[in-house]
């Protein structure tokens, strides 16, 4: 039957396709960066599904176009490049939009084709480098494919000078049509052979991905890193409504891979950001505390001057998505910082806030050692000391540097009036003095008066936060958090915001912790002049207790679980920045101790076999014999006997087996046997001079058997009566 | 490089007199053992292409990034280009596996005519596919080698036939040879090429030329002498027998083979007076370098001529018995021997005519040739 065959113009039709899903999934790639192009690129999208969609379009194209269009863009590129150095990560972006779309629109040979590809891979690779993210996995596997199809269909259509120029006319196309052809032509059988062999390369890959040699972390170049802009909630000015815009946000934040889930407290804080100054509804780290920051510039880790509590070891591998903040988020003290790579970090010794130079647009992966979950800070020696001075000798605070900035209260004297009056309307059960009191009574106040709500009510004319307190409408985190802080202010304590994160899920399915951008919280610090600590206070509705001293304020592993379809894409994405993103030479040195560890056990168990089978063979031979002892012996010395010889012979085994595969016509019986028994008489004739009877049946055998041995086949009855005969003749003397 | 291919010719030809007798083949001493891994047997030849040179850059360039910058992503990348560079080694092999290929060339050549000779391939291949092969085919009667290109996809246990024409530029043998196949498949990374060096020897006869041959004597009783009752081309039935290769279908008696239920032929009692005798004289005192190749090409062209209308009895070349020309076959062989018939010194020249109506050819003038029987001029070859 006569095979159906794509014709060569459905071939270059099907590599017009697939070229143009490989320019797709690349554009799909560069989506992924967000820098900024994203018009461009969307004008790119639809240029490229133009000429897929109605191919006939590209014959409207003069060939003048192609001719001019190459300078045009040369210059047009050149001027981006000129403009947005020395980021030349966006231009390179647009560099390659262009080049795309160009190859889409205009006919491609061979070398074109391999452009696109190539272009396309440099896409995916560029994307992957920058954002870490898991799309790049799927991306690439669904580049593998798309790739290698179209290299198998040019490598086909490879076929000399004749078909070198061809060009699909594209007169009566329709895509309808071809993908009838297609699976009327599609074996599948070879299709799934395809799939076999791909499973085949992801497996090899992700070999070769896991033996390739490491070098250390430590000595990588920064390469390709795309940095971004915080988010205004946490960066270092924050307005009252920029946390509430964060929380509006349901991504994840944060994954955090920790040893293990008993080990978190329940109602984690994560601590990004104190915000000592406040103007007008603006909370500000203040320049002061930026500018007595420890500047670290390319560590690769950083060992905390006040270590963890637990000292065990144990250590929590963040991964913070890019875009967030500088700052990191830290639950409390510490041991130790690690970065996967140098990073230029900055250390506020005296907020206790940690954070980097710049924001990274990617996922961000950092190491913690010995995390403590703290609620009380202790207060830097220097900062409780300016403390004790102020309290002994008070100073102006108009325009105080940090930590006194957090006693400075920047409202009206009419607002202050406001302030004092509802710290007067709080029945104080004990001294104003005590911190902790006048914290959990000023928090109780504030949740039975004010309600909670994302869309504040009550904001009036004058500083938004004593206009709310004022009005005791409804309010969030931030107002709660403010109006705390400016009245702790007001009573003479010395408070500051807090911005980070607060709570989180647990991940079952790969036991890690997740913190979205719904947990985005404000809270405040107070502090307490007897311990010398900073103290944290959420006055915020539902959030924890009020009581400093209650119990449950540290109790631990008691959070929401996560589970369904999103919690199992969300623990692919920790697989992949686990095992993929973060996989080093510790990692390998771990797999080989590992294996090694598992070899090793798996020696000493069969040692222990084998001694157990020693000990029964001691014990039998020990035994009194009887007939079932002495057969069982029997065959275990004939079973070895065997194991002998075999290994004895296991060259000419293999080399028989070896021989039977690659030649199986050694295997026909008649023509071995018949080729044997030539070789008998040509010796025994060659060896003697034979006499004339002898050489008559010799020559009659003879025949018989190169017949048997080079002619059509026989089978082996018919044969045996020669074979018979011919030892006869061996056996016949050989005198005349 | 013979003996590799002879060796390889036997491992698999079980009709080889050694096929059983493997020991004796294998090589057991170290150095040439030791030179064969370094010098491997050039029997199949790889060359990287532009893809594979560009997938090398690639890798280099993406392998020393990731190197230098530890980033796991461009690890993972340089894994998925090596294993595809593996892959593509995998299904290389696998391509030209199981596959048979033969040189099917024509029995013979003309000089200025087109001759058809084939390839046969057979993908023997139970499961697998073959894919973008090309065989590489010459012939010493051209310049250039050509390419033959296999259908695109050929499926398992699939056979297709290449063809390809072949016009020689002048009498002898003509070599017709596949040099080898090849295949970029699966990506176009390499050309993978096998030495083949198949091939077979053709028979060129001279090219057809153009002549006027008007035998006046032909028929006329006077010249034959006595009937002869032997088989031969006259008009009276001698025998009916089979039919047998080479006899011309006119000659099949279709009552007896009606009557017989197989085909049956008139055999003719022969009577000398219509058919000829060509005697070639192929003397080099006679005929110059071209008159020679003239008249060689005018022999083929008369005695094919001939033979198409029955009126050839026999071919002799001086100095050699007469060779009767009863079937397709003889003219066959005589052509065979035209190819290759050289000019040669003393005394091949026919010494007198002793039997009717032979056909002898003369130079006549600078470059043309007279045809004469017995003594009179009865053609000539056309300017």
């Amino acid at each position: 039957m006569k095979q159906v065959r794509l014709t060569l113009e459905e071939l270059h039709e099907i590599k017009w396709l697939m070229g143009g899903a490989i320019t797709l999934l690349a554009l799909w790639s560069l989506a992924s960066l967000e820098d900024q192009s994203g018009l461009f690129l969307l004008i790119a999208i639809f240029l490229v599904i133009a000429p897929l969609w109605k191919p006939r379009l590209i014959k409207r194209v003069s060939s003048r176009v192609w001719f001019y269009l190459g300078p045009v863009m040369l210059v047009g590129v050149g001027f981006d490049f000129f403009l947005n150095l020395p980021n030349f990560i966006p231009p390179l972006v647009r560099l390659i939009i262009c080049l795309l779309v160009y190859r889409s629109w205009a006919p491609r040979r061979q070398r074109e084709d391999l452009q696109v590809v190539l272009l396309s891979l440099f896409c995916l690779v560029i994307s992957g480098v920058l954002t870490l993210s898991l799309l790049f996995a799927v991306q690439i596997l669904l580049f593998a494919p798309l790739a290698m199809a179209i290299l198998l269909v040019v490598c086909l259509l490879d076929r000399g000078d004749e078909h070198a120029d061809f060009v699909a006319s594209w007169d009566n196309f329709s895509w309808r049509r071809l993908f009838k052809r297609v699976w009327r032509v599609a074996n599948f059988e070879v299709l799934g052979y395809g799939v076999a062999f791909f499973t085949f390369v992801v497996c090899v890959s992700t070999l070769l991905f896991v033996l390739t040699p490491r070098f250390n972390l430590e000595r990588a170049i920064p390469f390709l890193q795309n940095t971004t802009t915080a988010r205004s909630g946490f960066s270092e000015s924050v307005g009252l409504n920029d946390v509430t815009e964060i929380q509006q946000d349901d991504r994840v934040a944060l994954r955090i891979d920790g040893p293990s889930k008993s080990l978190i407290a329940s109602f984690p804080y994560w601590r990004m950001l104190i915000l000592d100054e406040y103007k007008n509804g603006v909370f500000n780290f203040s320049t002061s505390n930026k500018v007595n920051a420890n500047s670290l510039d390319e560590i690769s880790s950083f060992r905390s001057p006040s270590k963890g509590v637990a000292n065990e070891g144990n250590v929590w591998t963040f991964y913070m998505e890019g875009g967030i903040s500088t700052y990191l988020p830290i639950a409390g003290r510490f041991d130790e910082i690690q970065f996967t790579k140098k990073q230029n970090f900055k250390h506020y010794v005296l907020p206790l806030v940690y954070g980097l130079e710049e924001v990274s647009a990617s996922v961000f992966a950092f190491q913690i050692t010995d995390l403590s979950w703290d609620a009380t800070f202790r207060a830097p020696e220097l900062e409780a000391r300016q403390f004790e001075e102020f309290a002994a000798q008070p100073i102006e605070l108009t325009g105080a540097e940090y930590p006194l900035s957090t006693l400075e209260v920047t409202v009206s004297d009419g607002e202050r009036e406001v302030l004092r009056g509802v710290l007067a309307e709080i029945e104080f059960s004990s001294e104003i003095t005590d911190t902790k009191s006048f914290s959990k009574e000023l928090t109780e106040y504030l949740r039975a008066n004010f309600g909670y709500s994302l869309d504040p009510q009550g904001i009036g004319e004058g500083d938004p936060v004593v206009s709310w307190i004022e009005s005791k409408k409804t309010g969030h985190c931030q107002l709660f958090a403010g109006a705390f802080v400016l009245l702790a202010r007001e009573a003479g304590f010395p408070a500051r915001m807090v911005i980070g994160y607060a709570g989180g899920t647990w991940n079952p399915l790969e036991d890690y912790f997740v913190v979205r951008n719904t947990n985005a919280h404000a809270w405040a610090e107070i502090y307490d002049a007897a311990s010398k600590a900073w103290i944290r206070v959420d006055p915020t509705p539902g959030n924890g207790p009020s009581d400093l001293d209650d119990p449950s304020f540290a109790l631990q592993g008691g959070f929401q679980i996560e589970t369904g379809f999103a919690a199992w894409t969300d623990s692919l994405r920790i697989q992949w920045y686990r095992r993929v993103v973060n996989f080093d030479q510790d990692d390998q040195i771990e797999m080989a101790a590992t294996l090694g560890e598992v070899t090793k056990q798996m020696f000493h168990d069969f040692k222990a076999r084998m001694n157990a089978a020693m000990d029964g063979v001691r014990a039998w031979l020990a035994s009194p014999f009887t007939g079932f002892n002495l057969q069982a012996g029997a065959g275990i010395v004939t079973l070895l006997l065997l194991a002998y010889g075999s290994w004895r012979l296991r060259y000419r085994i293999l080399g028989v087996v070896f021989r039977i595969f690659r030649r199986p016509a050694v295997l026909d019986p008649v023509r071995r046997q018949s080729s044997r028994l030539l070789q008998r008489l040509r010796r025994r004739t060659a060896s003697t001079v034979p006499g004339v009877r002898w050489e008559n049946e010799y020559k009659h055998v003879s025949q018989d058997l190169e017949a048997l041995r080079f002619g059509p086949p026989v089978n082996l009855t018919d044969a045996n009566p020669v074979f018979a005969q011919a030892r006869r003749v061996l056996r016949l003397p050989m005198s005349r | 490089m013979a003996d590799v291919r002879a060796d390889q010719r036997t491992w698999q030809d079980w009709t080889d007199p050694e096929f059983f007798n493997e020991s004796k083949r294998l090589e057991s001493r170290f150095v040439p053992l030791f030179f064969r891994q370094i010098f491997p047997a050039r029997v199949q030849q790889t060359k990287l292409t532009l893809t594979g040179w560009m997938l090398i850059v690639v890798s280099l360039g993406i392998g020393s990034a990731a190197y230098n910058t530890s980033s796991n992503i461009l690890f993972m990348t340089l894994s998925l280009l090596l294993s595809s560079l593996i892959l593509s080694g995998i299904l290389s092999h696998m391509n030209f596996r199981k596959m048979r290929w033969s040189l099917e060339a024509p029995s013979h050549l003309q000089v200025g005519e087109v001759g058809m000779s084939e390839v046969d391939i057979d993908n023997r291949k139970n499961l697998f596919p073959t894919m973008g092969i090309c065989f590489c085919v010459e012939s010493d009667a051209e310049e250039e080698a050509h390419r033959l290109y296999a259908p695109y996809v050929m499926s398992a246990r699939e056979t297709a036939k290449l063809e390809w024409s072949i016009v020689p530029k002048e009498r002898g043998f003509c070599t017709v040879r596949i040099v080898g196949i090849e295949s970029k498949f699966p990506f176009g990374f390499l050309r993978k090429a096998k030495l083949l060096n198949v091939e077979t020897e053709v028979p060129v006869w001279p090219a057809r030329i153009d002549y006027f041959f008007e035998p006046i004597g032909s028929g006329r009783r006077f010249l034959s002498g006595a009937i002869q009752r032997k088989p031969g081309q006259g008009n009276d039935l001698l025998n009916v027998r089979s039919y047998e290769r080479g006899d011309p279908l006119r000659s099949i008696h279709w009552k007896a083979t009606a009557r017989m239920n197989r085909l049956m032929v008139r055999q003719l009692a022969e009577e000398g007076e219509s058919g000829f005798h060509i005697v070639v004289e192929p003397d080099a005192d006679l005929w110059t370098e071209a008159g020679f190749e003239r008249m060689c090409s005018l022999v083929c062209s008369l005695a094919d001529d001939l033979f198409q209308s029955d009126r050839l009895e026999s071919i002799t070349i001086a100095g050699e018995s007469p060779e009767m020309i009863r079937e397709i076959r003889d003219v066959h062989d005589f052509f065979n021997r035209l190819a290759t018939m050289q000019r040669r010194k003393n005394g091949l020249r026919l010494a007198g005519i002793t039997q009717a109506n032979t056909i002898t050819l003369r130079p006549a003038g600078l470059d043309q040739i007279s045809i004469y029987i017995g003594e009179h001029e009865t053609g000539q070859t056309n300017a």
